[in-house]
């Protein structure tokens, strides 16, 4: 089973920083997920600072299975107290969860999560914990065991009180109102990801606050349990080309989506399959050797330009959406487990001095991808050198 | 009189050499030789990789070209279509 997670988030209105903060950190080697949504106290910078704190102590605390309680005194002692409120404050959800479906979920002042089965909202038991030294501070601990196609959504309290005050909404949206908008959705659209779920209801929580101007940050952190998407990306001419064959079958039989970066690893696999390589007569796409074609598999680019731009992509910087990079990352991101088959042999013309670019060497540019991708997308990446 | 066909490729160490200048070339191609030039990228021609590289490389019709340039893609294309 795969957890496909996602955080989307909208700031209040009129403030630079976000007062929400989201920490999120996946371990292949233990197939384990850690997450952490914190609201500081406030809003802007310093509500921003005392959400961050809260998120990145407690989601180091909770990968060290440290003891919850003593954690959340460890956090309240440290943060700084209000000048205004003269309290140091910030709630937070987190969730711990094995691949298996065992998580561990801790609240502190946020609204309930919701978990949903079936199109139907279970109500787990919990355990209250109650601050030793901190009056009023109640943790809820809560063991459950997910099942596939099982979601889990959190929030911050910008998203339930949206609207309060309206004729409409007296109340704000409430956590049943926001359970609507999941429900009807997912009627709609069974199997949407957590990153289209989550980035809908912050788009609607923000359609629905009066002037469309948020009073609070909004934050919606959404788990899904499924399947895994599988994808596998070839690149490179294998080191020992007598095993080309083997290779170009592996790359064939895979089931999952399947691209190929790299103009010589498309003419190997075409000539080992005997499927011809077929490109458009756009040469070049916004700065990049344009597409290819072959039957059988899902993309086919130019490689190591192509790879760099991906990387730079993944970063977030100066995305072109017209061409091959962004296909390729858009191919990356909607898969949850990506295999690399990098192949081994080198082009030496690509190391030519006069070339006017500096040109990665195509192993370093794939392990950067792939911390990226881990790191940041939370992917499951595998690496194979061939 | 038979097409000729021009396949320019677009392989990382030719889409470097030429910068977009062949690409440029493309749209021109078309308009002034019409029906009788047919112009597209193609996936590396492999050329690069023997030995010394004399990038951009262009295939018109069964004929590599190295080093190649606007100018002397043009001159090519006037040799076969006369």
């Amino acid at each position: 089973m795969f957890i496909d997670i996602a955080c989307s988030q909208k700031k209040k209105y009129n403030q630079n920083a976000y007062g929400d903060y989201f920490l999120s950190g996946r371990f292949p080697d233990m197939n384990r997920i850690v997450a952490v949504l914190s609201d500081g106290l406030g809003s802007g910078i310093k509500a921003n600072i005392l959400a961050c704190m809260t998120s990145t102590m407690l989601k180091k605390f909770m990968e060290e299975d440290a003891d919850i309680e003593q954690s959340c005194e460890i956090i309240m002692n440290s943060l700084p107290v209000c000048k205004v409120r003269g309290i140091s404050y910030s709630t937070f959800s987190a969730i711990d969860c094995y691949d298996d479906g065992t998580a561990k979920i801790v609240e502190e002042g946020n609204p309930d999560f919701i978990w949903i089965r079936d199109n139907e909202v279970l109500t787990p038991n919990c355990t209250v914990i109650e601050s030793k030294t901190f009056k009023n501070r109640k943790m809820k601990v809560y063991k459950i065991k997910l099942e596939k196609n099982d979601r889990i959504i959190f929030c911050s309290d910008g998203a339930t009180q949206v609207a309060m005050g309206t004729k409409e909404f007296p109340l704000g949206l409430e956590r049943s109102g926001l359970i609507k908008l999941i429900l009807n959705k997912l009627e709609t659209q069974p199997c949407i990801s957590s990153e289209e779920l989550s980035n809908y209801l912050v788009r609607q929580i923000e359609f629905i606050a009066p002037k469309r101007q948020l009073k609070d940050d909004t934050s919606i952190v959404s788990l899904y349990c499924r399947d895994p998407r599988e994808a596998l990306i070839f690149t490179g001419p294998p080191y020992h080309q007598e095993k080309d064959k083997f290779y170009a079958e592996t790359f064939i039989n895979f089931k999952g989506k399947k691209a190929i970066s790299g103009g010589t690893t498309a003419n190997i696999i075409s000539r080992e399959l005997s499927i011809p390589v077929q490109s458009d007569s756009s040469l070049s796409v916004g700065g990049l050797p344009g597409i290819y074609k072959m039957d059988g598999v899902d993309l086919v680019t130019e490689g190591i330009l192509t790879l760099t731009k991906t990387l730079e992509y993944l970063e977030g910087n100066n995305i072109n959406k017209n061409n091959a990079a962004y296909k390729l990352m858009r191919f990356m991101l909607d898969s949850d487990c990506i295999h690399f088959l990098v192949g081994a042999q080198v082009n030496q013309a690509h190391y030519d001095p006069n070339l006017p670019v500096e040109i990665e060497i195509r192993k370093n540019i794939v392990k950067k991808i792939t911390k990226v991708l881990e790191e940041k997308y939370l992917k499951k990446v595998t690496l194979q050198f061939i | 009189m038979a097409k000729v066909t021009v396949k320019i490729c677009s392989g990382t160490t030719c889409f470097i050499m030429s910068g977009n200048r062949l690409n440029d070339l493309v749209e021109m191609i078309k308009a002034q030789y019409g029906d009788k030039v047919e112009v597209t990228g193609c996936n590396c021609l492999g050329e690069c990789s023997n030995g010394h590289s004399k990038a951009p490389y262009v295939q018109i019709d069964d004929c590599i070209i190295s080093e190649v340039t606007p100018e002397k893609l043009i001159t090519e294309i006037e040799k076969r279509i006369k």
